[in-house]
């Protein structure tokens, strides 16, 4: 029995907008609001048996409309957003309901302490995003089918409809401006150019139904979230308590938010001097952090430059390119220790790195030299062999002498 | 003094006398005049054979006839073997050499006429020599199993297939299966190491028995050789023996400096998924591969395979008495446009199927 | 009173010496043959020239959960011991192929650049 409902329920969630619900046979709605229907068989809902009346109200058993939509059957109409969201929250709020579907039902209650909740419950403001802008309403499909306007591609276009409205945030003293940054930024190139699903997109940062802006110190708590070794050195840095103190916007002060770019070392050299003076013990420490990450970029830069020519001269070089990939670990950690901003840490690695590096370039200066060794080595055969030649030439000549010399006589 | 001790013990046991008269004469034995410098290319062709065996016998320690090893063992020679790169460097190199020398060799006895009567059969088993070189070269260069061995073979054999009636017969034996695969390499293996050595071993023999058995050929035209007195001539050995000694301390410091300067390299491992842009047979094949390439498939094979019936019979259809080159205008003239043809479409299969232009 | 010959001549003559300089010549050939031969012949490494089989390490090296890294055939690999058995795996990571470690607390493979996780099947864990 259990299987079977695990098998039917598999059937059903199986994301695919394939599966077109059939139209309810004797339900007035869908009898006369066909247009309606073709909206709605694609939705998860209609799949389920939830149709109109279920969010409406009404009584589709009734054939004439006047009946259908009589005051006692609950009709409704076109809800307004507060009557929306608890409509939505009737049913996916309510554990018992959504028990069989295993969908979680702390939406409502995540979105009533959200920014958009605040203002729709507390203020009565219906301006704000309800369920139905990010889900839609007639043709709600499951979040990981790619139709779904919530679907990670599809979240920063639907969460520009209202932030992008310059109108609509300006009487918030709201950006509208963060579709357009966070399309330059890394993670939305790596979004919509990569279809890489798993980056930051809107809903990463400031939560889906709890959407809330992260404050100056949940900033690193965001970005921590997949840049864990970041955060980890960041809290061990001299910024952390300035961070504490609200001084200090954690990774936005220093790499932005909405347009985050691939973080390069010359922010050392731009992003210090926001708060720092340039000149001081504090700019000057970035400097020295910057020299350290400008010189193993170069190290490494050259030792793989080495590798590569020594391959190009003949020289099999497979043990170099497996210790160049262990000097290519240091660098690459580098990235996350320097959130430390310590400099010792940070030359340690560099130490390590180091002795790799130094080590590849023995190897291959090695090998260049036995090269070498060969052809030098050509020299004395050479002189041997002419030596050779020479004598076994005069001892030549003197046997033909001698063979020309004995004459008739035999 | 360990030399008298040791001819007294062997000589309590053989009759060293009956050995003595004709080793003493054939170290001795005169050869004729016009014995010159290009008379040591068939020494150095032995030189070169024996070489071959040497370095071969001393890769074979290391070399893996797999699929799976063979292109990392050649590798391990390389790389990790105290002077293995030199030894696979000789080997490859004494290969290409080997091919020229033999030729020269032959270029020089059909020169000088040596292949005339009585000195027919001299002239088989050298031709045969001759072959058996090239499909040593064949069979060797499959070995290290890389990308050129491979695709190499596999044109190769393709060839083979072509041939009338037998030919697909002869392919799938040759492959030891459909395509070129470790069937193959067992194969060629076998053949390299085995059965050529040996064949070529007694086939020399022969030769050489032959050689020594009726003396090198003057130039005098046939029925008239004169054979040298004592006294004239010179003597096998020390002397001509020291002048080959000469030829070959030059050939070994060139084995060695084109193994240093200009070492083969090893490429890529075999992939059976992947050809490699306009592949080509070893220079040696590369007048034979151009020639196939005007005529009709079938036509190809049999201009092809006229080539080395003419030279086996070639000494039956010479019919002509005379040795010196000067006295031969017809076999002169045709032995230099063989040679140039030789060059001509070895150069063209060369060039083709490549943006190189010729350097001329 | 006869002509000196060589044999008389205290000082080696010309033709001696070139007799035995052809001689030297010709032992150092030989020789110059076979002593690199033998060098050639003898065993680099405790196997033979491939793998099949190349020790990397002992088993009283690695104890317990513990990890050694190894360099074999141009590359990087993880040897972590199990209490059943050892296991063997590419230390570079699939990410952006960082050379991981063995993350001993936590018992499973860590790659040190993103904090990539990766269990004992190799399967990347959260």
């Amino acid at each position: 029995m259990i299987s079977r409902i695990f098998l039917v329920s598999l059937a059903l969630f199986s994301g695919s907008s394939f599966a077109w619900a059939e139209a309810p046979q004797g339900n007035s709605c869908v009898t006369c609001h066909l247009d309606l229907w073709e909206e709605m068989k694609t939705s998860v809902h209609s799949q389920q048996g939830i149709y109109c009346n279920s969010c409406h109200g009404g009584d589709p058993a009734q054939t004439t409309k006047e009946l259908a939509k009589a005051p006692g059957t609950g009709y409704v109409g076109i809800p307004d957003k507060k009557q929306l969201v608890e409509t939505c929250g009737a049913c996916h709020a309510n554990v018992e309901v959504m028990n069989f579907y295993g969908v979680r039902t702390d939406q409502l209650a995540r979105y009533k302490t959200s920014h958009h909740g605040k203002k729709l419950f507390g203020e009565g403001d219906t301006r704000v995003a309800g369920c139905s802008d990010c889900h839609g309403y007639h043709d709600v499909v499951a979040v990981s089918d790619p139709a779904s306007p919530v679907y990670p591609l599809n979240v920063p276009k639907t969460c520009d409809h209202c932030h992008g409205n310059e109108k609509l945030m300006s009487r918030y003293h709201l950006p509208s401006d963060a579709f357009k940054l966070y399309q330059t930024s890394v993670h939305g190139k790596a979004l919509f150019e990569k279809k890489d699903l798993s980056v930051a997109h809107c809903a990463s940062c400031h939560g889906s139904h709890g959407a809330v802006p992260p404050g100056v110190k949940e900033i690193g708590a965001t970005c921590g979230k997949c840049h864990v070794n970041e955060k980890k050195y960041f809290l061990e840095s001299v910024h952390a308590q300035p961070m504490q103190q609200g001084k200090f916007s954690e990774c936005v002060s220093c790499h932005g938010n909405h347009g985050v770019q691939h973080a390069d070392k010359r922010l050392y050299r731009e992003a210090c001097v926001k708060c720092h003076e340039a000149g001081s013990t504090a700019a000057k420490k970035g400097g020295e952090i910057f020299e350290v990450l400008k010189k193993s970029d170069e190290e490494l830069r050259s030792a793989e430059k080495l590798v590569r020519r020594a391959s190009i001269e003949g020289i099999f070089v497979e043990e170099e390119m497996g210790a160049l990939e262990e000097a290519k670990t240091n660098v690459i950690s580098m990235a996350p220790l320097q959130h430390s901003l310590s400099i010792e840490k940070i030359s340690e690695l560099y130490q390590k790195f180091e002795g790799v590096a130094r080590d590849i370039q023995t190897r291959v200066l090695r090998k260049r030299q036995a090269l070498r060794w060969r052809k030098i080595s050509l020299v004395p055969l050479w002189i041997f062999v002419g030596i050779m030649i020479v004598a076994l030439g005069v001892q030549y000549r003197r046997l033909k002498k001698d063979h020309e010399g004995k004459g008739p006589r035999g | 003094m360990v030399k008298d001790t040791l001819r007294r013990w062997l000589a309590e046991r053989f009759d060293l006398e009956q050995i003595k008269g004709p080793l003493q004469a054939q170290i001795e034995k005169p050869l004729p005049k016009n014995v010159s410098w290009f008379h040591t290319f068939g020494s150095m062709s032995l030189f070169l054979f024996v070489s071959q065996v040497l370095t071969g016998i001393l890769l074979l320690v290391y070399y893996r006839p797999t699929p799976g090893e063979a292109f990392e063992s050649v590798k391990f020679i390389m790389t990790k073997a105290t002077m293995g790169w030199l030894y696979r460097q000789i080997h490859a190199w004494g290969a290409n050499l080997m091919v020229i020398i033999v030729f020269l060799h032959m270029l020089r006895t059909f020169v000088t006429g040596s292949y005339k009567k009585p000195r027919e059969l001299t002239w088989v088993f050298g031709v045969m020599l001759f072959i058996l070189t090239l499909v040593f070269g064949f069979t060797g260069y499959l070995l290290p199993w890389n990308q050129l061995a491979y695709w190499a073979t596999t044109v190769g054999t393709e060839v083979a297939g072509a041939i009338p009636g037998a030919g697909e017969w002869i392919k799938t034996l040759l492959r030891g299966g459909e395509s070129v695969s470790g069937e193959t390499l067992s194969r060629f293996f076998v053949v390299h190491v085995i059965v050529l050595p040996w064949a070529v071993f007694f086939i020399v023999l022969f030769h050489l028995v032959l050689v020594r058995f009726q003396g090198i050929a003057t130039l005098e035209p046939v029925g008239q050789e004169k054979k040298p007195k004592p006294g004239e001539g010179i003597p096998f050995f020390p002397h001509h023996v020291t002048k080959e000694g000469m030829v070959f301390y030059l050939l070994l410091g060139l084995l060695v400096t084109l193994a240093i300067l200009a070492p083969f390299e090893l490429g890529e491992k075999a992939d059976p998924l992947q050809t490699p842009f306009a592949i080509k047979p070893e220079w040696y094949f590369l007048p034979m591969y151009q020639v196939i390439k005007y005529f009709p498939k079938l036509v190809g094979i049999f201009i092809v395979s006229l080539a080395p019936l003419f030279l086996f019979i070639w000494p039956f259809i010479d019919r002509s008495k005379e040795r010196h080159p000067l006295k031969r205008p017809v076999a002169m003239t045709i032995g230099i446009l063989v040679v140039l043809s030789l060059l001509v479409l070895g150069m063209m299969g060369y060039l083709s199927e490549s943006k190189k232009t010729c350097p001329v | 009173m006869r002509e000196k010959g060589p044999v008389d001549n205290p000082k080696v003559s010309r033709r001696d010496f070139l007799g035995w300089l052809i001689r030297g010549g010709l032992f150092t050939t030989l020789a110059g043959m076979a002593v690199p031969a033998l060098s050639y012949l003898w065993p680099v490494t405790r196997q033979g020239p491939i793998g099949g089989m190349v020790e990397v390490g002992r088993e009283d090296e690695i104890p317990v959960w513990a990890s050694k890294k190894v360099v074999l055939g141009g590359s990087a690999l993880l040897v972590v011991r199990t209490p059943k058995e050892f296991k063997a795996f590419s230390a570079i990571c699939t990410h952006l192929g960082c050379i991981v470690f063995w993350e001993s607390l936590r018992k499973e493979i860590a790659c040190p650049c993103h904090a990539g996780f990766f269990d004992l099947e190799g399967r990347v864990s959260w």
